[in-house]
């Protein structure tokens, strides 16, 4: 037993709390698997035997930027088809898969049509999304909201339950049409209407159900000054205490960074397209690598459950087979 | 205020007309112009944020060079005379838009290459933005 184990409700030496403090940093290509607080890591090729027993399993993809051509990536139709090729290629089939937002590049239906057709083309049962700001600057997001925003609310935000965990897609950026002209200077935002919804929606979850959030902007700031977190996550953040396990997945910002905040730990994904550069090295710009290199440095996201015991595991695996690159 | 209104509205049919004629928006997609996209950055901070920045001259040219680069608007404080043409180039691999700040001139969404321009009829300071980006900001003047 670690001094970080405070609360062991399962009877499992796991303290969810003390069990995400220990996931400050999420590697990538790597398993985490939890004994007591000691995150015990492998590499990929053996991920299968340590992780035998999950029960639940999903994957995240995120910047597919359908419609980008230029020098970072000429074929991203074909590094997406690649990544669903790897999910329908998985040990176990995930539970659903969720793109966390650029889906497209340029908001055209040609685009929306294009990543809409791949998607489906994943053995899943359901692909979840979330907006980022690439599907929804033309037009507060409506054509996104056309292919994919059925059953969703306001700028496309839902909840759901699976696995006995609580999900919560996010729609953070932009706040609804009617809130538009507020002023964030480029963050990612939610909007009043969206905050009410959530503190709604968190009321009739119990404190012990583990919560994951998925959204395109970081909800735990990254780099401000390149629009790299969300201007009012604080209301959120303040609900979510209460809680004792909360992961929020993001996208946006292309490359695996992660961050704790007191009880919430965020893990940003890699992009199916391109890298971009790391916080503060030029601009948020699509960052051009050697053709040969780049299959290192975009990926998919795997996310393992075991039911009872709060046990998460994240792994993030590149395009060529191993870990994730960080941007050179 | 009410001069910079004025102004404002001003530029605002020049671009509209100069579209339609001559195809002034040149570049970009096939895509409608936003209407009220992200959310904009105030005018005040985006006022300071110009004033901070040293001003680039370029006076009775009949037309000006601006680019876009890194995510930024290069030259960022650009004071031009009446009646110069302003033509703005992408010059990035993500797309960007011009958007002033209040309501008065927008490009659509520009890729790489492509080039939004406006006439500079009336005189005033006209803060504006990147939608896309909105911490990325411009400010234009026209000095009469």
């Amino acid at each position: 037993m670690t001094p970080y184990i405070q609360h062991d409700h399962a009877d499992d030496d796991v303290d969810r709390r003390g069990f995400l403090r220990c996931m400050a940093w999420a590697g990538t290509g790597m398993v985490f698997t939890l004994t007591g607080c000691g995150v015990a890591t492998q590499h990929l090729g053996s991920a299968t035997q340590s992780v035998a027993k999950r029960t639940f399993s999903f994957v995240q993809i995120s910047d597919s930027h359908i419609g980008f051509d230029k020098g970072a990536n000429k074929d991203v139709v074909g590094t997406l088809e690649r990544a669903v090729a790897k999910i329908n290629a998985l040990p176990e089939r995930p539970a659903f898969v969720v793109h966390t937002g650029d889906h497209v590049h340029l908001s055209t239906p040609q685009e929306f049509d294009t990543v809409k057709q791949i998607l489906g083309t994943i053995k899943t049962d359901q692909v979840f999304n979330v907006p980022g700001e690439h599907d929804v600057f033309i037009d507060q997001g409506r054509r996104y909201r056309q292919f994919f925003g059925k059953g969703s609310r306001g700028s496309g935000y839902y909840s759901f339950d699976a696995g006995g965990v609580h999900f919560m897609a996010l729609a953070n950026v932009q706040a609804s049409e009617a809130e538009s002209a507020g002023v964030n200077n480029g963050l990612g935002i939610l909007g009043a209407e969206q905050l009410d919804w959530i503190k709604k929606d968190l009321a009739g979850v119990s404190s012990d159900t583990p919560i994951v959030i998925f959204g395109h902007v970081p909800l735990l700031a990254v780099y401000p000054k390149w629009g790299w977190a969300t201007a009012d996550s604080a209301v959120v953040l303040q609900r979510l205490k209460r809680f004792g396990s909360v992961t929020a997945l993001n996208g946006h910002i292309h490359q695996i960074i992660s961050k704790t905040d007191d009880n919430i730990v965020m893990h940003t994904g890699a992009s199916t397209a391109y890298p971009l550069h790391p916080p503060g090295n030029v601009a948020p710009e699509p960052l051009t690598v050697p053709a040969s290199e780049l299959p290192s440095r975009i990926g998919i996201r795997t996310v393992q459950f075991r039911r009872g015991s709060s046990s998460l595991a994240v792994v993030d695996s590149s395009e060529a087979g191993g870990a994730i690159l960080p941007p050179p | 205020m009410r001069r910079l209104l004025l102004a404002l509205s001003a530029v605002a049919v020049v671009a509209v007309s100069a579209a339609g004629v001559s195809g002034a928006f040149s570049g970009g997609k096939a895509t409608p112009r936003a209407s009220m996209p992200m959310p904009m950055p105030t005018n005040t901070s985006a006022a300071s944020r110009g004033a901070a920045v040293r001003p680039t001259y370029e006076l009775h040219q009949a037309v000006v060079h601006a680019k876009i680069l890194n995510f930024a608007f290069k030259p960022p404080h650009l004071v031009v005379s009446p009646g110069t043409k302003v033509v703005w180039t992408n010059e990035d691999q993500d797309p960007h838009t011009v958007t002033s700040d209040r309501p008065g001139f927008g490009s659509q969404a520009l890729d790489t290459g492509s080039s939004f321009t406006m006439v500079a009829k009336r005189a005033g300071t006209f803060t504006y933005h990147c939608v896309i980006h909105p911490f990325m900001h411009g400010t234009l003047v026209v000095e009469g």
